[in-house]
């Protein structure tokens, strides 16, 4: 799984978010998607979309050794160890981590793919090729 | 005819609300007809009025009604949208 | 089971008094209505004061998403937006995408009611439970694209915000409610009525989760639902279009507005269909919440007077701003479209207005000197200074600024017979002298004048366009089915444009909800609303009924001088037959008032109570 971004291919609809937030969470709300889409409107009309890097900040920044990567190459946040600082939200250069309220816990892409799934556009893909649009 | 080597196997399928008014309703047909055939001829054939489609796809390419079918095309029917 | 899709309470906020306070989303409420339009009709019906002016104090605004918007379907961005009509004096709303819908439910509503007027121009800011009343000095007077840009500075770009521009503070009739720099409730003057409560813009925020009652079951349809989309035949090939796409089928069968309706066949459409948007000016493609098939379309257009960035042209800017007033390039249309979008006027009746000003001075009905100028048509000068006058009511902008039945009233000379509209709202982008089930839809249309509760040319195509049989059983077939969409709080397009199945929605609104309704019983929801709204214009317009069903003259005297339907028009005895009809088959009196019977039906009976003190015999 290689996370790779087409901004140009946004349309802004935000079903990404809503997706990954449901796969991760069971949680209908679009807040919780580790994605983020930026959009720069009226001028010049253009949407930005971010995805997980995978460069460690959150690691890095993360004061009790929660985060770590995981199988796929992906972090992984240890619930039992977050203490729900949001030290990593807010050092992700790419404001890609939420903290998800109802569970009290940092969140980090898992590399699960569901975006690639269920974006319209492709506007999200995988470079590696194991994953595709459904 | 199927089996008839003279006709060629051609697949209509309309796409969006006017589905409801191909033959049987179910917005696909599967027929043969007798080359060279247009499609606004092939419709006339099933009395199905060619203004309750925006233009056909084949192959995700667009054409008229004036387009000739070849064998085993797959021809979808474009139905009109209202705005917003 | 937990109700899901809802969050359970609405908000009500008084600007008079600057409060706010919530209450309970009723059971009754929600088994009844549902939500969206059908929040919208029932809260109208049981909070605007009998006979209150549309413009005072006394009107409600209410904006409501549906049960299923925001959650995880596709395209679960539309909000319904209601209040007493000022273009109709009877029921109004309005629908609009966006990613304004979802947010009000993420900030824990199911709908919000706004009452009252503020002392001076307010943005009403929503943020989750904290609600606040913000100045709006600075704001008032600006266009609606640059306050929300001077909004979305202000508050963060995570604020959702809707917005009126100078029309809606200078309460023109037909000015519209702006979101997301080109999505709008343009219709039935809902943005004058936010001027007149000084509302020039709400903003809301949220970051709760909307609950759902078989999350699993929701999720795994809703995928499959994406799934089916993404493969359907016009996926692809459709939205790279979007709405505009339809120009040419519409000038095809005779049906397109071209210079004021005289005609319905405009000879430049190649200039400002949907290739031409594709190919000269489009940027992106800007979707509306969870849009597997984003019609927006954001573009870039230089003309001789400038260059402009929009959302748009859509197909009813392209009709009645472009072909109705005979534009005959995409840039420029999209030109008239920026300016309109800035104003905050609806680009249909915007158009319309204009056409018929145009129209006025060619007949010599307005003069130079009233005007200001002179005005031809496909002139892109005259339609700018239209606009413009019309969004400020300066000079002849005053008059027009009240729409077409109004100022053609005061006009006189026979420009009645070419005032294009029913009940005071403008005809939308569908022509119906040859087209009797379009044209029963657009007269029996609850609101006025518009094309989104019934579309059913195709069908008059399907069963011959000079029959009448069958016509008024489709208009109503298809007053049920659309208008549940914005029950639901969903986009219909899907449904329309690439054959997405309605069974998928019947499927998964129980699995969100925990409702047990089938289709069938959501079908009777829609026929409930529709009765009701109905019945809200005949408490609030003195003497309503059948006379204010019919089209204007020019569709039932003038035949199509040229195109595809040259020589068409539905006579009134064809136009009374289809009344008749619908009437009967609709369970309404001959004057076009539902029966106690149809009401008591419909679980209506306090309605037929007030529309007996009326006076109405039903």
């Amino acid at each position: 799984m290689n996370l790779t971004a087409y901004s140009q291919r946004c349309s802004g609809c935000k079903a990404c978010l809503l997706v990954c937030a449901l796969e991760n969470f069971g949680l209908n709300n679009p807040k919780y998607g580790a994605l983020n889409i930026i959009q720069h409107f009226p001028d010049p009309g253009t949407f930005e979309v971010k995805v997980c890097t995978r460069c460690g900040t959150c690691k890095d920044v993360c004061p009790t050794g929660a985060i770590e990567m995981g199988d796929n190459g992906f972090f992984r946040v240890n619930s039992e160890e977050c203490i729900g600082c949001r030290a990593c939200v807010e050092a992700c250069p790419e404001k890609v981590i939420r903290f998800i309220v109802e569970k009290n816990v940092a969140f980090t892409c898992t590399g699960c793919g569901e975006c690639v799934r269920y974006c319209p556009r492709e506007a999200v893909t995988d470079a590696s090729g194991e994953v595709a649009r459904a | 005819m199927k089996g008839d080597p003279a006709k060629i196997r051609v697949t209509l399928s309309a796409m969006g609300h006017s589905a409801q008014y191909f033959p049987g309703g179910s917005g696909k047909v599967e027929i043969y007809v007798t080359p060279p055939r247009t499609l606004e001829g092939i419709l006339e054939d099933l009395c199905v009025a060619k203004d309750l489609f925006m233009f056909a796809l084949v192959e995700d390419k667009k054409v008229g009604f004036d387009y000739v079918p070849r064998d085993g095309d797959e021809v979808v029917l474009v139905s009109p949208v209202m705005g917003g | 089971m937990k109700l899901g899709g809802y969050m359970g309470k609405i908000l009500e906020v008084d600007l008079t008094a600057k409060k706010s306070r919530t209450f309970p989303t009723g059971e009754d409420l929600i088994r009844d209505y549902v939500g969206g339009r059908g929040f919208v009709a029932k809260l109208l019906w049981d909070l605007v004061p009998r006979g209150a002016d549309p413009l005072s104090p006394e009107n409600v605004v209410v904006i409501a998403p549906g049960p299923l918007t925001g959650v995880f379907v596709p395209a679960s961005g539309k909000v319904h937006m209601g209040a007493k009509s000022p273009a109709t004096g009877g029921y109004g709303d309005s629908n609009m995408g966006g990613h304004f819908s979802p947010e009000i439910k993420y900030a824990g509503y199911d709908a919000l009611v706004v009452r009252g007027k503020a002392e001076k121009p307010v943005v009403l800011v929503i943020d989750d439970d904290k609600v606040s009343f913000e100045d709006a000095g600075d704001l008032w007077g600006k266009g609606a694209i640059t306050a929300e840009k001077i909004l979305k500075d202000r508050l963060g770009e995570d604020f959702q915000i809707a917005v009126i521009g100078p029309a809606g503070e200078n309460l023109v009739k037909f000015a519209c409610i702006s979101h997301d720099f080109g999505r709008q409730a343009g219709r039935t003057g809902v943005g004058a009525v936010w001027g007149s409560k000084n509302l020039k813009a709400v903003a809301v925020r949220g970051s709760r989760t909307i609950p759902v009652a078989q999350p699993k079951e929701a999720f795994s349809k809703a995928k499959e639902m994406y799934k089916t989309c993404f493969h359907k035949p016009g996926f692809k090939t459709w939205t790279p279009y979007g709405t505009a796409e339809v120009v040419d089928w519409v000038n095809k069968v005779g049906a397109f507005p071209t210079k004021n309706f005289s005609t319905t066949y405009f000879e430049r459409h190649n200039r400002i269909n949907g290739q031409s948007l594709k190919e000269r000016i489009l940027i992106t493609d800007k979707g509306c919440f969870g849009c597997p098939t984003p019609c927006g379309k954001y573009s870039r257009a230089q003309t001789r007077l400038g260059e402009v960035l929009v959302e748009g042209p859509e197909y009813e800017t392209i009709a009645l701003l472009g072909g109705n007033v005979a534009l005959g390039e995409i840039e420029e249309v999209a030109y008239a479209n920026r300016v309109a979008d800035e104003l905050g006027l609806d680009t249909i009746s915007a158009g319309n207005v204009a056409a018929f000003a145009i129209e006025c001075f060619e007949k010599g009905l307005l003069s130079r000197e009233q005007i200001g100028r002179n005005l031809s048509w496909g002139d892109l000068e005259s339609v700018v200074y239209l606009l413009e006058k019309m969004a400020r009511r300066e000079g002849i902008g005053d008059l027009l600024a009240e729409g077409v039945k109004v100022a053609s009233e005061k006009i006189g000379g026979g420009s009645e017979r070419f005032a294009i509209h029913v009940k005071g709202l403008e005809w939308s982008g569908y022509e119906a002298r040859w087209a009797p089930a379009m044209m029963i839809s657009y007269i029996t249309c609850d609101v006025g004048a518009h094309h989104n509760r019934s579309w059913a040319i195709t069908f008059d195509v399907a069963k011959g366009r000079d029959s009448l049989e069958g016509k008024a059983d489709k208009a109503i077939e298809l007053q049920h089915i659309r208008p549940l969409f914005d029950v639901l709080g969903l986009c219909r397009l899907q449904w329309v444009e690439i054959g997405f199945e309605l069974e998928n929605y019947a499927e998964i609104f129980p699995m969100v909800t925990g409702l047990g309704y089938s289709w069938e019983d959501l079908i009777k929801v829609s026929e409930r609303i529709w009765n009701l709204t109905r019945a809200f214009s005949a408490r609030e317009i003195p003497g309503f009924g059948r006379s204010f069903d019919y089209p204007p003259a020019r569709f039932m005297e003038e035949p199509v001088p040229d195109g595809p339907a040259k020589g068409k028009f539905l006579a009134r005895e064809s136009v009374d037959r289809l009344l008749d009809d619908y009437y009967a088959k609709r369970g309404w009196t001959k004057e076009g008032i539902p029966t106690r019977s149809k009401l008591s039906e419909l679980g209506l009976d306090f309605v037929a109570e007030e529309l007996e003190k009326d006076g109405y015999s039903i």
